[in-house]
């Protein structure tokens, strides 16, 4: 049975739509667009476009709200960037950043109205007490956390605790791996540190290459266990394809890569969902070499049909009758893929005690 | 059609099925309650306001529930939800209206950047606005009661909106918030207004709330130019003392108070030094509220409002 | 330290606001507000024409502001460039 796709899925795919909608569609749409975190992008783009005066009033209220949002985003980021550099300079370290602000710092496509709250980067990680030294000794500090959570976070997680700004309240996620230590999965960061490349005249300034930050894209997606925003980090690996497509040779390094840094798995289900719901253009000949690496039989359809569950928008009009568990089984996996089966269950069962599993 | 063209059943059913759709300034809220104190208070305090039985777009879609659990039974509570997401905390049961009044605050400071928005009441006459920003115990809230209940036109209680495109006040009207003994002192000196039911032990002490002069509602679409900015202090027993204040030291103060200052960034500036600008700024220390009032009712009106 | 030569930094905007002698600084970068002194606002407009290190400001404030050089003037000059730096309003530049 085909379903039809939510209206925020359909306006992905052509924003032209919006002009063809009634008020009451409108409605529908901008509550969709919220609660998937994607009214701001939608917002910019069409007064990027200057198309917001086509927009009924009482829906334009919202638009350029959005737009404000997103440009106070931007401005902050890119003020956050000068100071982390400043920070990781005084130990001599580039800043690598990572998934958001890497799109803002790179300034690709991605960035367009993208919504994030915290600044993501990479450091090796032999260096991490330095920066993070270094980083408190400009203002950012550990986040009062429990020691089971500070715990949690060393050892298995590929990031040490959030660290927040005394005064600008600015969030910033050290990591010096793109997945948990713990994770069969293995990609090696020093590879990834090597291929970095400067956003522009200024060397200390990196992101990852780009089939790398697909890659990582992808993997923080379907590994995370967090399905939150997954309609979001789908816009953004479609829009990371289409941008760096253009480049010549970029399907065959992407797929090199992804077998090089054991990502090939996390790949196959982005490119599959991508096709499926946004219509990326992906090469035929790349989505056959990942088919190899496709999981079979029953696995591979609970899989899909888990995935179909959680890549879906989290609004009353959109919840299926059984997207609430779904989303759990999905958590669970995630924590699954990250950790030595032993450690699965303390965190856990201390998780959903301590609150709702779709929101810890 | 307003609130008040229907019957308390008419407006608990509409309330009861999620089919009531306000008017308030600029916004249309759907809002959604099964909640009795939260019907009442709406066809009461809400009464002279805009509604609509079907409303093809809404701003804001609201709802106040009884969570589902164990604490309903023996405490129960009360949850405001934005679109089927709860925000915050729930509440005692007892503070359901005043939490109501605080989720719809809270819709408008956290969609409405289209706008420059202050904590901030705004009272108006001869189209001249008066934007007086004050910090709790201020006596704010009951020197905005007796300024519309003296002929002044209500702009809004809490909330004051500014337009950047013109930087003129832009009306949200809604019930005024009194707390503890200023609801015993609007009560004894306007006999006539409509207040609603208390709640007690809310963290504002006890709330309750009454209504907007007809005419405030009557004019919601109506913009008013900035003229005045008053910092209100309630002293007991304190002679009644207007000054001038520092022009720069009044910007300071409103972009403390801007909730969306950081947001619209240059363009907050710009407009709330074009607010200062054409405003005279003052500091009011008063005790008596008569003195208070006629004091404000002689202001001279500033040339940029003229 | 006090040879460096400080200079607006990279990308800095900032906008005035000025009513009966009383300055406001917006620092858009950051969305912070600042109230200035009439010595911090001549030394900012100072070194936004032309970088300068410490000593070479505090003459120039002094001669524009037609003022004594003495010790509490480079105090505040001091205390002013560090703040400023710690704003991320000004930074080191190459002489």
């Amino acid at each position: 049975m085909r379903v039809e796709k939510p209206l925020v899925v359909q306006v992905v795919n052509n924003i032209d739509l919006l002009f063809s909608l009634n008020l009451a569609q409108w409605d529908l749409f901008i509550r969709q667009a919220r609660r998937a975190n994607l009214l701001s992008r939608f917002s910019v783009t069409l007064r990027d476009q200057g198309r917001l005066d086509q927009v009924p009033e009482q829906v334009r209220t919202h638009l350029e709200s959005e737009c404000h949002l997103a440009d106070q985003q931007k401005r902050v980021i890119e003020w956050e960037i000068g100071r982390i550099r400043e920070a990781l300079d005084t130990v001599d370290l580039p800043v690598i950043f990572l998934k958001g602000a890497a799109y803002v710092a790179a300034d690709l496509p991605a960035a367009t109205g993208r919504r994030f709250s915290d600044v993501d980067i990479l450091v090796p990680k032999s260096r991490i007490r330095e920066a993070e030294q270094a980083l408190f000794l400009h203002g950012w500090f550990a986040e009062k956390l429990d020691p089971y959570d500070q715990q949690y976070y060393r050892t298995w997680m590929h990031e040490i605790p959030p660290l927040r700004h005394a005064q600008r309240r600015t969030v910033i996620d050290v990591h010096h791996a793109i997945v948990p230590e713990t994770m069969r999965l293995h990609p090696d960061p020093e590879k990834l540190i090597a291929d970095t490349y400067a956003t522009g005249d200024d060397e200390r300034l990196r992101v990852l290459a780009p089939a790398d930050m697909v890659l990582h894209s992808a993997a923080h997606l379907f590994l995370d266990g967090e399905y939150q925003n997954a309609l979001r980090d789908l816009v953004d690996l479609d829009q990371l394809l289409r941008h760096f497509s253009v480049q010549e040779g970029f399907w065959d390094a992407l797929y090199r890569r992804s077998v090089e840094l054991e990502l090939s798995r996390p790949l196959y289900y982005t490119v599959c969902y991508l096709v499926k719901l946004l219509e990326t253009p992906v090469p035929a000949s790349l989505r056959e070499k990942l088919q190899l690496d496709a999981p079979g039989g029953f696995a591979g359809f609970l899989m899909e049909k888990l995935f179909d569950e959680a890549v879906t928008i989290h609004h009353p009009s959109c919840s299926g009758r059984f997207s609430g568990i779904a989303r759990w089984v999905l958590y669970v996996r995630g924590h699954y893929l990250r950790m030595p089966l032993y450690l699965l269950v303390p965190h856990l069962l201390r998780k959903a005690f301590m609150g709702n599993p779709e929101t810890a | 059609m307003i609130v008040s063209d229907l019957s308390t059943a008419g407006v608990s059913r509409r309330l009861g099925k999620g089919q009531l759709f306000l008017r308030t300034g600029p916004f249309i809220s759907r809002i959604q309650t099964s909640i009795a104190s939260i019907q009442s208070g709406i066809a009461l305090l809400y009464a002279g306001f805009p509604v609509y039985d079907d409303a093809p777009f809404a701003d804001f879609h609201v709802a106040l529930e009884r969570p589902p659990n164990l604490r309903r039974w023996f405490r129960p509570q009360v949850t405001f939800k934005f679109d089927g997401w709860a925000p915050f905390k729930p509440l005692p049961l007892n503070q359901a209206f005043a939490m109501f009044e605080w989720g719809m605050n809270w819709c408008v400071v956290n969609h409405a950047h289209r706008y420059l928005v202050l904590h901030a009441a705004v009272v108006e006459r001869n189209g001249c606005a008066m934007i007086m920003p004050a910090p709790p115990g201020s006596g704010k809230s009951t020197l905005c009661a007796a300024l519309v209940s003296s002929g002044w036109r209500l702009l809004s209680d809490e909330l004051a909106v500014i337009s950047l495109a013109t930087a003129g006040l832009v009306p949200l009207p809604r019930p005024v918030g009194l707390k503890n003994q200023s609801i015993h002192v609007i009560h004894q000196r306007y006999p006539d207004a409509t207040i609603g039911k208390a709640a007690h032990d809310t963290t504002k002490g006890t709330v309750a709330h009454m209504q907007p002069p007809a005419e405030s509602i009557a004019r919601q679409q109506e913009e008013a130019r900035p003229a005045w900015v008053l910092f209100p202090k309630y002293t007991p027993g304190h002679a009644l003392e207007l000054q001038r204040y520092s022009k720069a030291q009044s910007l300071l103060k409103l972009v403390e108070n801007a909730f969306n200052f950081t947001v619209l960034g240059k363009q907050a500036f710009d407009c709330l030094g074009q607010v200062i600008d054409d405003s005279d700024c003052f500091t009011l220390e008063y005790s008596s509220l008569d003195e208070a009032v006629s004091q404000l009712n002689a202001l001279e009106i500033p040339a940029p409002c003229a | 330290m006090h040879e460096t030569v400080w200079g607006l930094a990279a990308g800095a905007r900032l906008h005035w606001r000025e009513w009966e002698g009383e300055v406001v600084l917006f620092h858009e970068n950051s969305a912070n507000i600042h109230q200035l002194s009439p010595v911090a606002v001549t030394a900012l407009r100072l070194l936004m024409d032309e970088p300068a290190t410490n000593a070479t400001l505090v003459q120039k404030t002094a001669s524009c502001l037609d003022i004594d050089v003495d010790a509490p003037l480079q105090d505040d000059i001091d205390q002013l460039l560090s703040q400023l730096r710690r704003l991320g309003i000004i930074q080191a530049v190459q002489p």
